[in-house]
């Protein structure tokens, strides 16, 4: 087996990025009643003929 | 440094570590790089997907119970009732189109229903729910448009009140109504008591071709009486507008559709606290966040004010306008060689790629049925 030693830095407050606050003030915008829909298979995305 | 940690690991272990931060590109990195590239907050996404996601997770989350509730009230009315798959034409003859009405801030400002009132227009007409009474009532009406249908996707059950407007039971017997299986079933009997006749169809939101999930076992479900072969599912887009553009093109296989009254933005002027929304934790009517600072580069990517180049003239979006219009636009240009899509709003965001934009006057003149 191998010992390893971890050192842990600190971290300092810091501020939200651009990306956090575009994330926080999407969440707080309000939603519709309705999804988009994503599928690994972009074939079954639009329409399909019978489910 | 806060505290040394210490941990025991075997060499292959370690060996495998070292190989795969090689791999990953990592190599002349310090571990604690690596480190922060499997488990930190570095991963970087796009607008798009990052509004995708926060919309998926909320709907979800207020709306997923609702979902599974109505669909096992509505299905003794599914079973014993039609698939939308009978509005497909048995024969595709010759190119047809359709024009599909939203309710956009356009449509009143250029008089759209007038015009379209008082054309010959002998094509087909989807008409979102929220628009049907004032569609009616200017006179785009199923005794003289024959091809006349609507669609709801909402699953609100405020969506009744389109319908139990008296001038729906008018002319409710002509119009043909495009229901998802997942609707609250006080919409279904507010539109059947209007005369409408109701047509199913599923709305896509999880199904795994290989997987479990609510569309797939929705469709088992359904399948079990009656509906042998299922039903048609769809994209909605998120709302009502997109859903009829799908509808259009894939069950009623309209070759050129047209788009009026689909603005997905407001008029500029438009107060932002005028705006209402659903709150993703209450399910509540929320209005526009109050302590926001408009002036701020993330503001504006969230609230963008948008400039269409095809009608010269702005619209602001809120993110749900944000998220609607990134869908439609991906999906038009997607079919772009299956469809044509013609964008006669004459204002709004959706433009670009594959969407052809005239006025709806030019429009009905080209376009006769």
């Amino acid at each position: 087996m191998i010992k390893g030693n971890f050192k842990i830095k600190e971290i300092k407050e810091r501020e939200p990025t651009d990306q956090e606050k575009f994330e926080q003030l999407i969440a707080r915008s309000g939603v519709g009643s309705h999804m988009v829909f994503r599928s690994k298979n972009k074939d079954d995305e639009l329409f399909l003929d019978e489910l | 440094m806060l505290d040394n940690f210490s941990l025991e690991i075997n060499e292959n272990t370690l060996q495998n570590m070292k190989n795969v931060k090689e791999e990953m590109g990592f190599g002349s990195k310090s571990w604690s790089d690596w480190f922060e590239a499997l488990f930190g907050n570095s991963t970087k996404q796009s607008e798009k997907d990052i509004i995708e996601k926060i919309f998926r997770d909320g709907i979800l989350k207020v709306f997923y119970e609702d979902w599974v509730r109505y669909f096992a009230l509505n299905l003794e009315n599914i079973w014993n009732g039609h698939s939308a798959k009978k509005l497909i034409p048995k024969k595709i003859g010759k190119a047809h189109s359709a024009i599909v009405i939203g309710r956009g801030p356009s449509l009143q400002r250029h008089d759209h229903l007038k015009l379209l009132a008082t054309s010959n227009y002998k094509g087909t007409i989807i008409c979102t729910d929220g628009a049907l009474p004032e569609v009616l009532k200017a006179g785009v009406i199923p005794t003289k448009f024959k091809k006349f249908y609507v669609v709801t996707i909402d699953t609100l059950e405020r969506q009744k009140d389109f319908y139990s407007d008296p001038i729906c039971k008018k002319y409710g017997n002509y119009i043909k109504c495009i229901l998802p299986t997942i609707v609250p079933p006080v919409v279904y009997f507010t539109a059947k008591n209007a005369g409408m006749k109701i047509y199913w169809i599923h709305t896509l939101f999880d199904y795994k071709r290989d997987d479990v999930s609510f569309n797939q076992i929705e469709n088992i479900v359904v399948k079990a009486k009656n509906h042998k072969n299922g039903l048609p599912a769809i994209q909605t887009g998120a709302n009502v507008g997109t859903a009829s553009w799908i509808i259009a093109w894939s069950i009623l296989k309209c070759s050129t559709v047209a788009l009026i009254g689909i603005d997905h933005g407001y008029d500029v002027q438009t107060p932002w606290n005028k705006i209402k929304q659903i709150d993703p934790d209450t399910g509540r009517i929320i209005t526009f966040p109050k302590d926001v600072d408009q002036n701020s580069d993330v503001f504006k990517k969230a609230y963008p004010t948008i400039y269409n180049p095809d009608f010269d003239c702005y619209s602001k979006q809120t993110p749900t306008f944000v998220y609607y219009s990134n869908a439609l636009k991906e999906f038009i240009f997607r079919t772009r060689k299956r469809v044509k899509t013609i964008n006669a709003t004459e204002g709004g965001t959706i433009f670009g790629e594959g969407i052809e934009s005239m006025t709806l006057k030019k429009f009905l003149e080209k376009y006769k049925f």
